[in-house]
C-alpha cells in the first residue's frame, strides 16, 4: 500500500512538473518570437519623398526669413513674428525631429514612435504652444488676424492625428503575435501611422511656410 | 555528468529565486505607485498575492536544503523545470524593464512596461504554485520511502567503495 501511494505521488508530482515545463517552454518561445517581431524593421519606400518635401519647405522658410531680415522692417508686430518663426524653424530642424527620417528606408517601430513623440514634445509643445499659439488668442496681432481660424483648425487636426497614431503604435506591446494575420495587421498599422506622422510634420511646415511668406508680404506692403 | 548538471541547476534555481522576487517587488512597487495604490494599506492583499508564490517556494527550498530531501535534490526533471521557470520569469522582468521596442515602455515615464508585466503575472503565479505543489508531493514521497531500501542502497555503495 505504501509503495502504491509513493508511486502515485511521484506520478502526480511529475505530471505537475511536466505541466509547468510545458507552460514555461511556451512562454520562453513566445517571448523570443515576440521580441524578434517587435524589433523587426519595416521598409518604407516613401521616406525619401517625405524627407525631401520637408527639407524643401524648411529651406523655403529660411529664404523667406532671410528676405525679411534684409528688408529691416520697423513694425513691432512683424518683428515679434519674425523672432518667433526663427525659433520655430530651429526646433523644426532639430536633431530629435529629423534624425530618424534621415537614416534610411528601414524603420523599427520604436523609431516611428520616437518620430511621433518628438513631434509632440518639440514641434507642438515648443514651436506651437510656446511661440505661435498667440496667433489664435483672443487678441491676435492685427496683421495676421485672417490666419487665426485656418491655423487653429489645422493644428487641432494635426494634434488629433498624432495622438491617434501614437496610441495605435502602442498596440505592439502587450499582445503576442499569435498569428501571421495579427502580425501583418500591426505592421500595416505601423506603416499608416508612419505616414500620419510625416504628414503632420509636412502640414505643420506648411503653416510656418505660409506665415513666413505673409510676413514678407506685410513687410513689403508697409515699405511701399 | 547528469549529477553535476543537476547540482548546478539546483544551486542556480535557489540563487535566482530570491533575486527574481526582489525584482518583481521592485516592479510592483512602481506599478502600485502609478495607480495610486498603497502597498501597506488597502491593497496589501493584492501585493501579497503576487509575492506569496515566491515566498512559498523559498520556504520549500529552505526545507529541502536543511532537511536534505534527496527526492527533490536528485530529481533532474524537477530541477531542470524549476530552472526553466526562473529563466522565464527573468525574461519577463528583463523585458518589462529593458525592452524599449515594446512601445508602452515609453508611455508612462517610469521606464517600465507595466502592461506587459501585469499580463505575465498570472502565468508566473501558475508556474510557481504548481512547482510548489510538486515539490510538496516529492517531499511526501521521500518520507514514505522504505527505510530498508535506503539501508540496502547505502550498504551497496559501501561495498562498492570497499571493492574499489
Amino acid at each position: 500500500m505504501k509503495k502504491f501511494i509513493r508511486e502515485y505521488l511521484r506520478v502526480i508530482a511529475y505530471t505537475a512538473t511536466g505541466l509547468v515545463f510545458g507552460i514555461a517552454s511556451f512562454y520562453l518561445l513566445m517571448n523570443y518570437y515576440h521580441s524578434e517581431e517587435v524589433s523587426k524593421p519595416l521598409y518604407i519606400s516613401q521616406n525619401d519623398v517625405d524627407y525631401t518635401e520637408y527639407k524643401t519647405k524648411i529651406s523655403k522658410i529660411d529664404e523667406n526669413l532671410k528676405r525679411f531680415d534684409s528688408m529691416k522692417s520697423k513694425n513691432d508686430e512683424l518683428k515679434t513674428m519674425y523672432s518667433k518663426l526663427i525659433s520655430c524653424r530651429t526646433v523644426m530642424d532639430g536633431d530629435k525631429t529629423l534624425s530618424k527620417l534621415k537614416v534610411d528606408n528601414y524603420f523599427k517601430p520604436v523609431d516611428i514612435y520616437q518620430l511621433g513623440s518628438s513631434f509632440q514634445s518639440e514641434v507642438l509643445n515648443i514651436c506651437w504652444a510656446m511661440h505661435l499659439s498667440y496667433l489664435t488668442s483672443d487678441t491676435p496681432p492685427v496683421s495676421f488676424k485672417e490666419y487665426a481660424p485656418y491655423i487653429s483648425s489645422s493644428v487641432k487636426s494635426i494634434t488629433n492625428q498624432i495622438n491617434f497614431a501614437l496610441d495605435e503604435i502602442q498596440n505592439n506591446s502587450s499582445y503576442f503575435y499569435t498569428t501571421n494575420i495579427t502580425s501583418s495587421t500591426i505592421r500595416n498599422y505601423l506603416k499608416s501611422d508612419y505616414s500620419i506622422i510625416t504628414d503632420s510634420y509636412n502640414e505643420f511646415a506648411d503653416i510656418v511656410l505660409e506665415l513666413s511668406e505673409s510676413l514678407n508680404e506685410k513687410a513689403g506692403e508697409i515699405n511701399d | 555528468m547528469t549529477k553535476i548538471l543537476n547540482k548546478m541547476l539546483y544551486i542556480l534555481k535557489n540563487f535566482m529565486l530570491p533575486l527574481l522576487m526582489i525584482t518583481t517587488i521592485y516592479i510592483i512597487i512602481f506599478m502600485f505607485q502609478r495607480l495610486d495604490k498603497e502597498i501597506f494599506g488597502k491593497n496589501f492583499l493584492e501585493f501579497l498575492s503576487v509575492i506569496a508564490p515566491f515566498l512559498l517556494l523559498i520556504i520549500l527550498c529552505i526545507v529541502n536544503t536543511f532537511l536534505n530531501h534527496e527526492t527533490v535534490k536528485n530529481s533532474f526533471f524537477y530541477n531542470f523545470t524549476s530552472f526553466m521557470v526562473m529563466l522565464v520569469i527573468a525574461i519577463f522582468c528583463y523585458r518589462a524593464l529593458m525592452d524599449k521596442n515594446m512601445l508602452l515602455w515609453h508611455k508612462y515615464g517610469y521606464k517600465i512596461n507595466f502592461n506587459y508585466f501585469s499580463d505575465q503575472i498570472a502565468p508566473m503565479k501558475v508556474m510557481l504554485y504548481v512547482l510548489s505543489f510538486s515539490n510538496i508531493m516529492l517531499i511526501i514521497e521521500g518520507y514514505l520511502k522504505d527505510k530498508k531500501e535506503d539501508f540496502k542502497k547505502v550498504n551497496k555503495k559501501k561495498n562498492q567503495n570497499f571493492v574499489e
